[in-house]
């Protein structure tokens, strides 16, 4: 069994981010700063000027043109900036416009702004320590693309690491899991959220990831009470680790099958206002996701087809339930380059 | 590692009270209950279900299917959100109530307690807490109760 490591992508070496928010230009700047990547301001479409070729990466604050929803800002900016890549941030109602606009092929990475402390003040800026994980992943070639959890974690902090097998092994991996966050005294609904990922992304690698040579799933229309045995080159990658901060739970498979357009359909679809949420009847694999959409803070996905699929969550665990929860749920998708 | 415990109790009017603690997962196999239950008024109390995964709802939502006539009360975290996210799970289901996280934020107490399964309980049914100021949901209210 081989999990790649050390597959590089294209760095970003010029950006521009639309904004007229301050907080957001406040954070976005300092992590493209960080990250050693020019960046360009403007506040709205019009202030761009002539198409830009040589952009490799656009932050879209979906708040910047009231006017426009979040799909049409989207394909303006793609139209403005073709070969870039896209990050896209809201405040209200973040996760619908986020998830949205995370159809659109370009788009990258979707990150909620940081709710206000009060009803009347305005939102900050997204996320920084999560903004400058993922401008660092895409500026920089140090962090290989299965990096798992560590680049979520502050450097000390331990990384566990599991081998599974077969369903017989997953209890007890979700359960090592859980004695971590028992022993970092996490209980209630973080505990809950922590072992619901774990549970979501190892049941996930085991039964909706396999495929076969022609690329049919193996096993996604068993019943998952069923015991699937993995050969020896497929087994599965569990690490996990939290530096107090953050508990993040990452679940490598040695397929590389996880489409982006198969997660990006299944989220649009279970959260667009009455639109259709899945049914158990279609199996686990769109409800599990979901779940671990709605429990984590950070949902990344890193993909080399054929050779690897990597599913790493990240739970805000610095303080209680409630400020984790409205931090809202940020979603990054990092592919092998071809 | 925790499994599912099921209790079932008559009550004096003949409704049966079951009593569902730990987790339901893929091995939740509801079989022999669905026996006992089918044809009565059933209230399930799931206020001990601290873990439910994607295939747990399923197998829930089968074995709700099959009840004509049933209630779920005190529903713990671990349900309502995915009430709350995935609506048909509980659509043969009348749902009395939740059992939710709330914290105070003035001396940092925590407790469980009990509101109705309905928009703004959370707030309007929100504890006192010893300090004696209100006490908050530890979580978003939209994700616990309907919207």
């Amino acid at each position: 069994m081989t999990f790649p490591g050390s597959a590089a992508q294209a760095a970003p070496r010029r950006a521009v981010l639309l904004s007229s928010h301050l907080g957001t230009i406040r954070t976005v700047s300092k992590a493209f700063g960080a990250a050693g990547v020019e960046t360009r301001l403007a506040g709205a479409l019009d202030e761009l000027g002539n198409a830009q070729s040589e952009i490799d990466l656009a932050v879209v604050d979906l708040d910047a043109e009231p006017k426009l929803d979040g799909e049409a800002l989207v394909g303006a900016a793609h139209r403005w900036c073709p070969h870039a890549e896209l990050m896209v941030v809201a405040g209200r109602d973040a996760r619908r416009r986020l998830t949205a606009v995370l159809a659109a092929a370009q788009v990258a990475h979707a990150l909620p702004k940081a709710p206000p402390s009060l009803p009347s003040d305005d939102f900050d800026g997204p996320d920084e320590r999560d903004l400058f994980v993922a401008l660092r992943r895409r500026a920089t070639a140090e962090v290989p693309l299965f990096a798992g959890i560590a680049p979520y974690l502050a450097g000390a902090a331990s990384v566990h690491e599991l081998l599974l097998q077969s369903t017989d092994e997953k209890e007890a991996a979700v359960g090592a899991v859980v004695a971590l966050a028992e022993r970092m005294l996490l209980q209630g609904e973080l505990l809950r959220r922590i072992e619901l990922v774990a549970e979501e992304l190892v049941m996930n690698a085991l039964f909706d990831a396999p495929v076969d040579e022609s690329g049919r799933r193996r096993y996604a229309s068993l019943e998952r009470s069923t015991r699937v045995v993995l050969a020896d080159h497929e087994r599965v990658r569990l690490r996990y680790g939290c530096d107090g901060r953050a508990f993040a739970v990452s679940v490598a498979d040695p397929f590389g099958a996880l489409r982006r357009e198969t997660v990006t359909e299944h989220l649009h679809r279970a959260l667009a206002p009455g639109g259709a949420r899945p049914s158990h009847r279609g199996g686990g694999a769109s409800v599990g996701l979901l779940l671990a959409f709605a429990a984590a803070n950070q949902l990344v996905f890193s993909v080399e087809p054929g050779v690897c699929t990597e599913v790493t969550a990240v739970i805000d665990v610095a303080g209680g339930n409630r400020a984790s929860l409205q931090r809202g749920t940020s979603v990054h998708f990092y592919e092998a380059s071809a | 590692m925790n499994p599912l415990t099921i209790e079932t109790t008559k009550l004096s009017d003949g409704t049966l009270r079951v009593e569902m603690r730990g987790k339901i997962n893929e091995q939740f196999e509801p079989g022999k209950l669905l026996d006992q239950l089918r044809g009565n008024k059933v209230v399930i109390d799931v206020s001990g279900v601290r873990h439910v995964s994607s295939i747990g709802i399923r197998e829930f939502e089968r074995f709700l299917e099959k009840l004509s006539d049933v209630t779920l009360v005190e529903v713990a975290p671990a349900i309502a959100t995915q009430i709350v996210l995935l609506p048909t799970l509980a659509a043969r289901a009348r749902i009395e109530s939740a059992q939710l996280p709330f914290t105070c934020d003035h001396c940092g107490a925590e407790r469980s307690h009990t509101v109705p399964f309905q928009k703004g309980a959370a707030s309007t049914h929100a504890p006192t807490c010893t300090c004696g100021n209100k006490m908050a949901l530890d979580g978003i209210a939209e994700q616990y109760l309907p919207a």
